[in-house]
């Protein structure tokens, strides 16, 4: 009897458990950020630096034959936890870009990023007026206390004219790297070499994504 | 209670959550439709030879909104289907990318395709979020299908190659893991896996009614060979528990299946 009990017991305990889960899933809380999030708070603002002085984005990203790709090892000053900085470009829009960080002790999903291009975030909160809940692109992602994804622009983003020359690769890695204290190798920064050179000879702003594309048949 | 003001400040609310991008010749409009995972949906505008085209912008089939649009799955594709079909959605497939879209050559009637292709999106998206299979199923079948692809992509000429497709317009529940198409032949690839006995099963006999469909389709003249590629190092793998279902499989694809442990034989054949 008292072992039915207890498997009662453990079978509704599994089910609290599985409902806990389901919930934050749906609520798109990140659980791993929201428990330990002393230490995203360590990794993000701490003193962090590259490995290398130059990083090239000349492989293609596995299953997505569109996106160049490359990782490096970023050393936090105190923390032996690894972590990993990747860079993601549009082969056919250079301006569609993304920097993240991401040290798998703590979660899968990458702590932080910065997405230069694609869809507009929802910072959906029910204590804040709608129109400040639209983050459009380009913008950081981070996380709050509760493990909230939260997006939003920097004042350099909100500037207009500094927004447009942060469309550039490089300049925006180097805000990336103040918005995540990560240097190389103390006080400057890794340069990304964009692209293969072959790629070079037709550079042009495709931020058109539906040119070279025919819909009327 | 000030009704007038409460409805102009509910109005201009939601009416400030519309924004624009200027994309060459063409507009992203960014909408006030949203999805449940926390993203407003965009939709952009372009004219070509005088029709008005409204599309996705190939961002659901992308990842764009962090989703995975999974055409296996047999729950999600039926409501997939009821917005494709209510919202007479068409779609395209160009440079490798799938397009979902709608046209008009009235400029008085796009935000009628804005209004019907945000809706479409906003549901999918949102629906893709939910979870119709457990959650290691879903992660086991979707590893291997990445393996599996890679694998694929190593030894098959990309122009040829198309994955996650189906087999025609007439059939859009019946789709391959992968397609290989050389002038008019065909050779259709399936991965058969799951994480439990069950999931195996249900995987097994799913590809076996589609290879069955094949056979009787007008496609079947074209079609040089279907590859029942099995994953035998799944956890669902029991070969004495499978072996008259692969049996049947077998009589459909009427060629030996190729497990996952030889997939160097695939070379051969595709």
């Amino acid at each position: 009897m008292r072992n039915f009990v207890n498997h009662i017991f453990n079978f509704k305990n599994e089910i609290r458990v599985s409902y806990v889960i389901i919930t934050y899933l749906m609520k798109n809380i990140n659980l791993d950020i929201a428990q330990n999030f002393s230490k995203f708070e360590r990794l993000l603002g701490d003193k962090k630096h590259t490995t290398e002085s130059q990083i090239s984005l000349d492989k293609t990203k596995p299953n997505r034959h569109d996106i160049n790709y490359a990782e490096m090892e970023v050393e936090h000053t105190e923390l032996d936890d690894k972590i990993t900085l990747i860079i993601e470009s549009k082969k056919n829009n250079h301006k569609d870009f993304k920097f993240k960080l991401r040290c798998p002790s703590l979660s899968q999903t990458p702590f932080f990023r910065y997405d230069s291009d694609g869809p507009t975030h929802f910072n959906r909160n029910s204590d804040v007026p709608l129109i400040q809940q639209m983050i459009t692109t380009p913008h950081f992602n981070s996380f709050d206390n509760a493990g909230r994804n939260i997006a939003y622009k920097t004042d350099k983003l909100l500037d207009e004219k500094e927004a447009k020359a942060l469309e550039d690769l490089n300049f925006s890695f180097i805000h990336f790297c103040f918005e995540s204290n990560l240097r190389y190798p103390l006080d400057d920064f890794t340069s990304i070499k964009p692209t293969p050179d072959s790629e070079f000879s037709f550079e042009v702003d495709r931020k058109d994504i539906l040119s070279n594309l025919n819909f009327v048949s | 209670m000030n009704m007038d003001g409460i409805f102009q400040d509910v109005k201009n609310s939601f009416c400030s959550l519309w924004a624009f991008k200027v994309r060459g010749n063409t507009l992203e409009v960014i909408t006030p439709y949203s999805t449940t995972n926390l993203k407003f949906i965009s939709v952009f505008v372009t004219l070509q030879q005088g029709q008005y085209i409204v599309t996705d912008g190939g961002w659901l089939n992308s990842s764009e909104y962090q989703v995975h649009i999974d055409y296996d799955d047999d729950i999600f594709m039926r409501i997939f289907n009821h917005y494709e079909s209510t919202y007479n959605i068409k779609k395209l497939e160009q440079l490798k990318g799938i397009y979902y879209f709608k046209s008009t050559d009235r400029a008085d009637l796009i935000p009628n395709l804005v209004y019907d292709l945000a809706n479409f999106l906003s549901s999918i998206i949102s629906t893709s979020q939910i979870q119709f299979v457990d959650q290691k199923e879903k992660e086991d079948k979707e590893t291997f299908g990445k393996i599996a692809d890679s694998f694929i992509s190593g030894i098959i000429n990309k122009e040829k190659l198309k994955f996650r497709k189906e087999l025609g317009e007439e059939y859009k529940n019946v789709r391959f893991n992968a397609i290989v198409s050389n002038g008019n032949r065909l050779k259709l690839v399936k991965y058969i896996t799951g994480s439990t006995l069950p999931y195996f099963l249900s995987s097994l006999t799913k590809a076996t009614v589609d290879f069955e469909i094949t056979n009787n389709s007008p496609f079947n003249p074209f079609i040089d060979s279907r590859v029942a590629l099995i994953n035998d190092s799944a956890p669902g793998f029991k070969s004495d528990k499978l072996f008259r279902y692969i049996e049947t499989l077998e009589e459909h694809t009427k060629m030996p299946n190729i497990r996952w442990s030889e997939r160097e034989k695939l070379g051969e054949l595709l």
